[in-house]
């Protein structure tokens, strides 16, 4: 069986079915909703994508977001943008790749803190007919693709060294 | 260079040199339940530049003792990197080393 993601020269093969990729879709426009109406004071799962700098000093932190205005959000919303925008297609380029792994990883971040998930966490802990279970799936769905998406990038070339988040 | 007989001038350090080392703020990265160990590495070495080993130890070190120190530098520069592991989903926090 081919792999999911493969990389060929300068782009990434995507060989993910229609239906995961319309899954894949519909759950950006969850997030899209999600970081469109809540902030981190009012959702514990928002909260987890924008942790705080200073853990001990919420005046310092308070000037750390300040600095960094909404670029953290924004950065978020266009790698949404970008995965909805090539969810069908056969290939990316490798910054749409990384778009699509930092969408994925950011849905399991939701996700698992929606859901509680621990390091201990298995199938026991979300039955059949509980409010969890499809959540569970999802992540688990989630989890695959990271791994295939980590198995297809191979070593990284230090492409973020010099990145930066800018403020606006 | 030569042999002279002149004396020779030492900066001798101050008090405050002596307490406030060059790189005063380190960068640490928490264990979370969700983000995978492969994952964690291979964030490292792409925003650090690090080899794979030494990402691989961090990694270790955030998922068996809680957290580890992954960088240090002037305020600013750690700033950027708590943003940068922020914006790859991990759970990173800056302070002034101890």
């Amino acid at each position: 069986m081919a792999a999911l993601f493969e990389k060929k020269s300068d782009r990434f093969a995507v060989r993910l079915g229609k239906r995961e990729r319309e899954l894949l879709v519909e759950l950006c426009q969850q997030s899209r909703t999600l970081l469109e109406t809540e902030d981190p004071s009012s959702d514990p799962a928002v909260a987890r994508l924008f942790p705080a700098a200073y853990q001990d000093d919420p005046l310092r932190n308070l000037e750390y977001e300040t600095s960094l205005g909404g670029a953290p959000r924004s950065g978020k919303l266009e790698a949404l943008d970008t995965v909805e925008r090539t969810a069908k297609a056969r290939t990316l380029s490798e910054e749409e790749f990384l778009s699509w792994m930092g969408v994925v990883n950011d849905l399991r971040l939701v996700l698992g803190t929606r859901i509680e998930v621990t390091e201990e966490s298995t199938d026991d802990d979300f039955p059949a007919g509980g409010p969890h279970q499809d959540a569970w799936h999802v992540y688990q769905f989630l989890g695959w693709l990271m791994q295939e998406m980590l198995s297809a990038l191979g070593e990284p070339d230090a492409g973020g060294l010099h990145e930066s988040v800018e403020g606006d | 260079m030569s042999i002279g007989t002149a004396p020779v001038h030492v900066d001798r350090p101050t008090i405050e040199d002596v307490h406030e080392p060059d790189f005063p703020w380190i960068v640490i990265v928490w264990n979370d339940p969700i983000n995978l160990m492969s994952y964690v590495t291979w964030v490292f070495m792409r925003l650090f530049g690090y080899p794979r080993e030494k990402a691989e130890r961090l990694m270790w070190d955030v998922h068996s003792k809680g957290k580890a120190v992954v960088s240090s530098g002037p305020r600013e520069k750690a700033e950027s990197d708590v943003a940068r592991l922020h914006a790859h989903g991990l759970w990173a926090t800056l302070q002034k080393d101890r």
